[in-house]
């Protein structure tokens, strides 16, 4: 059978930088091939080079043949021809995918239209009937809503629509879950793989993700610096890498840093923190001043009658979905947020009741690690001086015993005391993350608080940040509280887990317990919707033997 | 929307009102004896207790501000104390000069530089593109009432072709009087215009580089088509900020190029004023034309949400 | 060198150039401008009178570089009122948020409503013209300005992770807007301060020319103009160099903000890098 489509020898450089080197690959018909890569391996711009819609300055050579027609020599105006109608595609970022002035329908419909498959009176019927396919029937999700009022799930079926519109050969999804929550993922997944079925359409799945990637595709490409490391049938290209880089790939995606944590029994550990039925609410923005002034705005109950401890050296879990209140909790835990209801212990004191040299002396004890490498510093401080704005709790320091704290931070975390003078963007996203921690390290603190610190990582970095939390546990007798919506993230660092849905703790254990055997409908649920590459591979393996 | 509209409303009228408040405290309560302040020092002291009289100058400072809004609600906004006419009839004989001209002077403005951004917007980079960008860098820093002058040099003083100024009065036929409007307007139209293409052309140049519009492109629309369709739209919401701030540019530029061309409109009616000090013509002008900016500002506002459907339901 | 760069050369040797001719006209200028000489009137462009004299035999050149002080410190004093009640106001805004924001916000309404020509109205009639009036009238017109973008700017920093870990080590609401979020819109601000250094020169032209400005003896290049406007039939040039002098000193000025503006945009500056 002739693949559908076939990428020959293709170059593609942008100004002077290679960013693809003789990518050669095929889809056949009805197949699904998965592209995976980490960030900067040029699987975007592989996708963005199939549909010609480069940026400037790029050159494209070799061919890239749809149905035995090269599209590399292929006019513009022949081009639009086939975006959106035999080859179309569904991008990563929901939110801004979508045209905010103009309805879901009308941009469905939209696609119709471009190619003439429909006339401006039936395009609006036939996007409805396509809005209803995805899931979003008319009754609930009207095809008249604008995409602000959509989730970010609801707005990626919309692009899903559009995609499928004009019956296309081939579509392209370039990480069309990786900004979802994990059971939309789910969610999404499901879709694309019936619509796939059902279609008889091939699916180009370019994704970071090896789990979601086994799961969905008959045949894998791994992808590095826009080449080919390897590439095979899913199931064989997973029993046995052959490429040193898939392997340590393989590897750090399945990481678990080694703890001496672990061996500690629970019950000899001392209550460090202690979260009494804490009650924390939100005001509505976007209020007007009428509203402010008789105080009759709205209020969202973002944390609900939460309570749990952490013990000294103990590493607890927080895991919920965008939008569960785990943020909120995290803020009011660090004292930058006041509860409506119930306390906080940290040592036995209230952060919230204290002031002065006392809020001081206790804040000392509890540092924060935030998700974003890139905004989490200041551009304009040396990493010398982020590193030391803590040491404002600790106004006793000398200059001279202030840089030298400033200096064992560095080292602790893996970096030279000579990093300090240089600028956080002089530095890679993995080696922010170690300078975060530094920063969070240099009070000497009891625990900290770290709101999905890996979630930013690829998965090789992700896999040596986590040692070195491991590490710095072991070496400080740290307490962690790991606030992720990763659940293998969770897994691999912590002791305990608790599960927040909507405000309150649904669910809470050792960690191994509640992922093997969780009780409330919601964690399993989560659960089942996280892609295990275990299972996947399993799961595929024995499809494929009935199928024999 | 009926609940956007409504908060609109409210905050259009409390608005309104402090601009009112502001006015009259500056003019009736600062002064202290704004009677003294219209005759001078020099004046006879039962001349100023007359005026006094007139002015109701002897009631409590609330009831007077009260009055006042009260006739500015009806339309009695006082008798000029120069003229010896209700203020109204004053303001009714200049505004079909003055609005006019601040309308023809709008309308040429968008015009000529909202296909220009566009146009630049689309070919940016290029000569024509970089060639524009330099005129309006160049129409940004004129001050309208110099180009105004050189415009009567040129054409009225040197080529004759139109009256260096004055004007006919409608009752002289459209014709006549919309040439004597001609000159002003592109004098105000021109460096309003230059602003304005830069706007729309970095507005559209920064919507081009948005998510929605590659959303757009893989659907198969053109480069043209993405603009058309998908851009435009919501470029126009900065473009619509800026509009609605250069009205206010737009009066005050009117009132002052009135000035070069001898126009008998609100300009020369507030520049006699303040000459004579005649502080009741002032006041109620001056509350007006706040209030045509207030006005158009919540027209803006309005234009908005009819533009950006996200801002009818945040309200 | 770079577009940003060729735009912020020019700009900084314009508005260098002008204000250093303002501020040696301090201490020397070719003519003294405050004595007429009606004998030698409207002359032509001589070695003496590198640009001519007005009606009253005032030396032009002399006339621009004092008019250019003015304008200068016109312009100038006004961005300090708008900078600097605008730019607490704004921060102020950002911060607090709530019912503080809710009424900088609408305190910007109103004064919004107030164009620099209409505010110096009132301000005329209260306290009868001069430049004084002009300086407080833009002034006035410029805080909402700054407000808004010190607002916006302080607004769009607020989710930054690095103003949460400034507050997690001990550091107060107004120490973390000090040494965060003031240094990274500085920026911003010296951009805005340009543009309305510029456009306080136009207004300041403006007032000038309809009488609510400088008055004499004090000149300055709208005041001119104003002077100008009755000779334009027989002498336009007193009106031309005036305008010129405008026309260039903006220009200067708005490239230097435009270069500014490039120079110090994360998003070109990465590019670069």
């Amino acid at each position: 059978m002739s693949p559908l489509l076939e990428l020959d020898r293709v170059n593609l450089s942008i100004g002077s930088v290679p960013i693809l080197t003789d990518l050669s690959l095929t889809i056949r018909t009805g197949e699904v091939l998965g592209l995976v890569g980490e960030s900067g391996s040029g699987k975007s711009l592989t996708a963005l080079s199939i549909l010609r819609l480069l940026p400037h300055g790029s050159r494209l050579s070799g061919a890239i043949r749809l149905e035995g027609r090269d599209l590399v020599g292929l006019s513009e105006a022949q081009m639009c021809a086939i975006r959106g109608n035999a080859i179309s595609m569904v991008f990563q970022e929901p939110m801004t995918a979508l045209n905010p002035v103009k309805t879901i329908g009308a941009q469905v419909a939209e696609s119709l239209v471009v190619h003439g498959k429909e006339d401006r009176a039936n395009s609006a019927r036939e996007a409805g009937r396509l809005l209803e396919r995805v899931g979003l029937s008319g009754d609930r999700v009207s095809p008249q809503r604008y995409p602000h009022e959509l989730s970010g799930g609801q707005r990626q079926r919309v692009v899903i629509a559009m995609a499928m519109a004009c019956r296309p050969r081939l579509i392209i999804a370039d990480e069309p879950t990786t900004a979802l929550d994990v059971t939309i993922q789910a969610q999404i997944l499901d879709l694309l793989k019936e619509i796939v079925r059902e279609d008889r359409l091939s699916l180009l799945l370019i994704s970071h993700d090896l789990a979601v990637v086994a799961d969905m595709a008959d045949r894998v490409m791994i992808l590095k610096d826009g080449r080919e490391v390897e590439s095979g049938p899913t199931t064989a290209l997973f029993r046995g890498f052959r490429a040193p880089y898939s392997r340590a790939l393989m590897a750090a995606s399945a990481h678990v840093p080694d703890r001496l944590a672990t061996r500690v029994q629970p019950q000899t550990r001392n209550t460090l923190l202690e979260v009494n039925r804490l009650v924390v609410d939100y005001k509505l923005s976007g209020q007007g001043l009428m509203a402010q002034l008789t105080g009759r705005q709205g209020r969202l109950r973002a944390v609900s009658d939460v309570s749990f401890t952490v013990g000294a050296g103990e590493s607890v879990g927080l895991v919920g979905e965008s939008g569960c209140g785990k943020s909120t909790l995290a803020r009011t835990i660090l004292g930058l947020q006041s509860p409506n209801g119930g306390h906080i212990r940290l040592d036995g004191e209230d952060p919230h009741g204290l002031t002065g040299q006392a809020l001081r002396d206790l804040r000392r004890k509890v540092q924060v690690v935030f998700q974003d490498p890139y905004g989490s510093f200041d551009p304009r401080q040396t990493v010398a001086r982020a590193i030391a704005e803590p040491l404002y709790l600790l106004p006793e320091l000398s200059g001279t015993e202030k840089r030298l704290r400033v200096s064992e931070a560095l080292v602790s975390v893996g970096l030279t005391p000579k990093d300090g003078g240089k600028y956080p963007h002089e530095f890679s996203g993995g080696q922010r993350q170690r300078i975060a921690i530094a920063r969070a390290l240099v009070t000497r603190p009891r625990l900290i608080v770290a709101d999905e610190p890996v979630s930013a990582l690829d998965v090789s970095i992700r896999a040596q940040i986590l040692d070195l939390f491991a590490r710095l546990q072991d070496q400080y007798g740290l307490s962690y509280l790991f606030i992720s919506h990763d659940l293998s993230v969770v897994r691999a660092i912590t002791d305990t887990v608790l599960v927040m849905n909507a405000g309150e703790i649904v669910e809470r254990g050792a960690t191994g317990a509640v992922f093997d055997a969780p009780q409330h409908p919601y964690t399993r649920l989560l659960v089942a919707s996280a892609p295990k590459l275990d299972a996947v591979l399993a799961a595929r393996a024995t499809r494929e033997q009935v199928n024999a | 929307m009926a609940h956007f509209l409504i908060r609109r409303l409210i905050s259009l009228g409390l608005t309104l009102l402090l601009a009112a408040l502001v006015v009259f405290v500056v003019l009736e309560v600062l002064p202290g004896d704004p009677a003294r302040l219209m005759l001078g020092l020099e004046a006879r002291e039962d001349t100023v207790q007359a005026l006094r009289e007139q002015m109701g100058l002897n009631r409590p400072v609330i009831e007077r501000f009260f009055v006042w809004l009260g006739g500015l609600a009806t339309g009695d906004l006082g008798v000029s104390y120069t003229y010896s006419v209700p203020v109204r009839e004053l303001v009714a004989a200049r505004l079909p000069v003055t609005l006019p001209l601040a309308l023809m002077a709008l309308t040429l403005a968008v015009v000529l530089a909202l296909p220009a951004g566009v146009w630049a917007a689309s070919r940016r980079g290029q000569t024509t593109d970089t060639g524009l960008m330099a005129l309006t860098q160049v129409g940004i820093a004129i001050p309208n009432f110099w180009f105004a002058m050189l415009l009567v040099y040129v054409f009225a003083v040197t080529l004759r072709l139109v009256p260096s100024g004055g004007f006919p009065g409608w009752q002289a036929g459209p014709g006549a009087a919309l040439t004597a409007l001609m000159l002003p307007a592109i004098a105000l139209a021109l460096p309003q215009a230059a602003i304005l293409t830069r706007v729309m052309r970095s507005a559209l140049i920064d919507t081009l580089g948005e998510d929605y519009i590659r959303t757009a492109r893989a659907k198969g629309l053109s480069q043209r088509a993405a603009l058309w369709g998908h851009a435009l739209r919501n470029a126009l919401i900065p473009v619509l900020t800026i509009l609605g701030l250069q009205f206010a540019f737009l009066i005050t530029g009117t009132i002052i190029i009135e000035n070069v061309f001898y126009l008998p409109g609100i300009g020369r009616l507030i520049f006699q004023a303040i000459t004579q000090r005649d502080l009741i013509v002032v006041k109620s002008v001056v509350v007006l034309l706040v209030g045509l900016v207030i006005l158009v500002t919540f027209l803006v506002d309005i234009a908005y949400a009819l533009v950006d459907p996200r801002l009818r339901r945040k309200a | 060198m770079t577009r940003a760069h060729t735009s912020f050369v020019i700009g900084a040797v314009i508005s260098g150039l002008v204000a250093l001719s303002a501020a040696v006209s301090l201490v020397w200028t070719p003519h003294a401008i405050d004595t007429l000489n009606v004998a030698a009137k409207l002359q032509g462009p001589s070695a003496a009178h590198l640009l001519g004299t007005d009606q009253y035999g005032r030396d032009l050149l002399s006339m621009l570089m004092v008019g250019a002080r003015t304008s200068i410190a016109v312009a100038l004093v006004a961005v300090g009122i708008g900078l600097g009640v605008g730019l607490p106001l704004g921060l102020l805004a950002a911060r607090r948020g709530g019912i503080l924001d809710e009424a900088v916000m609408r305190f910007n309404d109103l004064v919004f409503a107030f164009p620099a020509l209409l505010s110096a109205v009132l301000i005329t009639a209260l306290m009868g013209p001069g430049a004084f009036n002009a300086i407080l009238a833009i002034g006035i017109f410029n805080i909402p300005v700054f407000a808004r973008v010190a607002r916006g700017a302080a607004l769009a920093l607020s989710s930054r992770e690095y103003l949460m870990a400034a507050r997690v080590a001990g550091k107060g609401e107004g120490r973390v807007t000090l040494e965060h979020i003031l240094p990274n819109i500085a920026s911003l601000l010296i951009v805005q301060a340009s543009i309305q250094f510029s456009l306080g020169i136009l207004a300041e032209a403006g007032l000038s020319y309809v009488g609510l400005g400088a008055q004499p003896p004090l000149t300055s290049w709208g005041r001119m103009l104003n002077e100008a406007q009755t000779m334009m039939a027989f002498a336009p040039q007193l009106a031309l160099y005036p305008g010129l002098a405008i026309i260039i000193t903006v220009i200067g000025l708005n490239l230097l903000g435009d270069g500014l503006r490039d120079l110090t945009d994360p998003r070109l500056r990465r590019r670069t890098a």
